[in-house]
């Protein structure tokens, strides 16, 4: 089998899930296929992972599609999330009351989203890469309005709206990047010919198209001050599609930015790194502070994705090695925990019929498991030992403090303990205590399909085990995608 | 400073420019929605022309591509999309709400116009006379298209808005780098209908749903 391989494979199978879903008038049918698809794509991705590790990157076709170590991470949780996510999604669609037309159009959506979000970091091409990214908002737009009520409509509008008008601005940054590129003669505009190029590239010219894509992707992935979308969105989204949206914002957005800061950082007088660093803090702070404030769990989670992807920004801006392997070692651990915080939430808005947190007291008295799982996943994504995130925030904390730049070890500390202490405080708010006064609807079934389960059982296998043990490749992986953001050649 | 020579179609560019800085005025301006897609048609057509000078001016069939590209999609398929997926939003003859006033908004437009030649300055520093017409006047139309979606509160009116954003890079993009591969241009234009596709279609759903585009009135969704 060539080493290429995987990398056709991971699109042909939700292209394959999408035919069927296309095709088939029966929901399950199509759901299966989704799964199943999307289970084919992340044996595939770790097939890839396995085989960056001996050749540092591997290219279908040079200049357009290939993909590099770090592309090869973040393959690896797109497609674990997808899988989960579609497997979740079949489950709790079993309980939803839309009919089998809205169904049938969901997967359609999620195999498309699907598609372009595996693109990402599979495309060479930058304006392909960015077509990509835009993809993904319009795929899925009628996932996040879903539920068909005029809220749904309102948030998906918002939400397309934002985030084309970022990708939009994004547009014209990567313009100015093709402009930088040609004044030095060459017209390969992929990373690899970036990174070539890099040493001859005019700074004021490529200064001002980072800040473009940094804003206009920024909008996309909910930066702040760019986050209006963001609550509305999330709120009315289905929790699969949170999961998603998460794995995009936190992932593959920060893939893309760290690349080109990477590139930026090879040019003398780069201001990419201070741009990231602002944003980045802007966001982890801003986003801890969101945390208290808000009132509704799903939302919790929503801003808990913004504050990790400025962790993530702000470490990839401290330049140093260890600090950008830390960045990737954290879309990683956030990568594969977030689903599971998504799903448990899910399973507990099966169960209670409500997303507001002053509604949902003594979950544990009420579903012993439900609420262990809930207690446990929210303590991992609030960065508790001994799961996966708590690793990889200790090792942005100790390589940022060793950075030239302490400080930044120490703000993030800070919003790191904001955002844990809020976090745990409505946690402990919603598990813990007396349950308030029960209603007929909580009363009902609190029976869990039995897909769902296997959903929060797969996906909290990498959040233990990560906490405790990173496979050989992936280590791999991180430590040569932290050397080429580096600026040395794979 | 090197001195760059003339060309005669240069006097031609230079009046596009001029007038494609207009549309995004009238984009504020227009009063009713079939009036905000005739500004952006008018503007896309302007586009088209500036690139069809530019090809001349530097022989490049490439650039003939984009025209076409631009022809085919921003011309023809998008205001034929828009009328067949919102045709009620489209054909009413009632006045558009701004947030801010025609006035006040057109003033706050020059003074983003300003802004675009500021930051572009730099970037302008020592380039050819074609470059210093059109790279400030794409940025200035970003910016106001910008400022557009934000003062508009219906869903087509924003929709075009978004649409003039694309136009104003692609109008600074065309003259700095004349060579951008043609898939870029392929995409872009993709993305566009794709744009218009889906936000028309939510757009329709929303007017079937709550009997009106005015986005802006829906605030169901505060975080309170």
């Amino acid at each position: 089998m060539p080493m290429s391989m995987p990398i056709w494979i991971i699109w042909l199978a939700p292209l394959l899930a999408l035919g069927v879903a296309a095709v088939s008038h029966n929901v399950r049918v199509s759901g299966t296929a989704a799964c199943a698809g999307a289970l084919i794509s992340f044996a595939m991705a770790g097939v890839l992972v396995f085989h960056v590790c001996h050749a540092s990157a591997i290219t279908a076709i040079p200049h357009w599609v290939g993909v590099n170590a770090f592309g090869s991470v973040v393959v690896l949780i797109e497609t674990f999330g997808g899988f989960t996510a579609a497997l979740f999604a079949m489950g709790a669609l079993s309980r939803h009351s839309s009919d089998a037309h809205a169904q049938r159009q969901f997967w359609i959506w999620f195999n498309l989203f699907l598609l372009a979000l595996f693109a990402i970091p599979l495309l060479q091409e930058i304006a392909l890469v960015w077509l990509a990214l835009t993809l993904t908002t319009l795929f899925s737009v009628f996932l996040v309005s879903f539920d068909g009520d005029p809220a749904a409509f309102e948030a998906g509008w918002k939400y397309a709206l934002m985030t084309t008008l970022g990708a939009a601005v994004a547009v014209l940054g990567i313009l100015m990047l093709y402009w930088a590129l040609a004044t030095t003669g060459s017209t390969d505009f992929s990373w690899s010919g970036l990174i070539a190029a890099a040493p001859r590239l005019p700074p004021t010219i490529l200064n001002l198209a980072f800040l473009l894509i940094l804003i206009g992707f920024g909008a996309k992935a909910a930066l702040i001050p760019f986050h209006a979308w963001l609550p509305d969105a999330y709120s009315r989204a289905p929790f699969p599609i949170c999961a998603m949206l998460s794995i995009l914002e936190s992932a593959a957005i920060p893939y893309v930015l760290l690349q080109l800061a990477g590139i930026a950082n090879l040019t003398p007088h780069s201001t990419a790194n201070d741009w990231m660093l602002l944003f980045g803090l802007v966001s982890a702070g801003g986003a801890a502070l969101l945390i208290i404030q808000t009132h509704e769990y799903k939302r919790l989670f929503a801003y808990s994705t913004i504050e990790n992807a400025g962790i993530i920004l702000t470490a990839g801006a401290a330049a140093t090695l260890h600090a950008r392997e830390a960045a990737i070692w954290q879309i990683l651990a956030h990568g594969v925990t977030k689903p599971l915080i998504f799903f448990a939430a899910g399973t507990i808005f099966l169960l209670t019929q409500r997303l507001r947190l002053a509604d949902i007291r003594g979950l544990l008295s009420r579903t012993r498991w439900g609420g262990a799982t809930f207690m446990a996943a929210g303590l991992a994504i609030a960065g508790a030992p001994p799961f996966a995130i708590f690793l990889s925030e200790l090792a942005v904390l100790k390589s940022t403090i060793e950075s030239p730049r302490p400080w930044i070890g120490a703000v993030l500390a800070l919003f790191m303990i904001i955002s844990f202490c809020a976090i745990t405080y409505h946690l402990f708010r919603m598990v813990l205590g007396e349950p308030a006064a029960v209603d007929a609807r909580a009363q009902r079934a609190l029976t869990l399909p039995k897909l769902c389960t296997a959903a929060i059982i797969i996906a909290a296998i990498p959040v233990i085990v990560l906490g405790w043990y990173i496979p050989g490749p992936i280590i791999h992986g991180i430590h040569t995608a932290g050397q080429m953001l580096g600026g040395s050649m794979p | 400073m090197i001195s760059h020579p003339h060309h005669w179609l240069d006097q031609f560019i230079w009046l596009t420019s001029g007038l494609f800085l207009l549309c995004s005025f009238g984009l504020i301006a227009a009063a009713q929605v079939l009036g905000c897609l005739r500004v952006y048609v008018m503007q896309s057509a302007l586009l088209t022309i500036s690139v069809l000078l530019l090809a001349a001016r530097y022989a490049s069939t490439d650039l003939l591509a984009v025209a076409g590209i631009d022809i085919a999609a921003k011309i023809i398929l998008i205001p034929w999309l828009l009328r067949r997926t919102a045709r009620r939003a489209m054909i009413q003859r009632r006045e558009l709400q701004l947030i801010i006033s025609v006035p006040m908004s057109l003033l706050i437009a020059l003074a983003l116009t300003i802004l675009a030649y500021y930051i572009t300055a730099p970037l302008c520093h020592g380039q050819p006379q074609v470059i210093r017409a059109e790279l400030p006047i794409g940025f200035a139309a970003v910016f106001i298209a910008i400022y557009t979606i934000t003062i508009r509160r219906e869903a087509l009116p924003q929709m075009l808005g978004l649409l003039a954003i694309e136009n104003g890079a692609f109008f600074a993009s065309i003259v700095v780098a004349p060579t951008f591969p043609l898939i870029g241009e392929v995409a872009a234009a993709f993305d566009v209908l794709m744009v218009v596709l889906t936000l028309g279609v939510l757009s329709r759903r929303i007017h079937h749903i709550s009997g009106s585009t005015e986005v802006g009135l829906l605030a169901e969704l505060q975080e309170d």
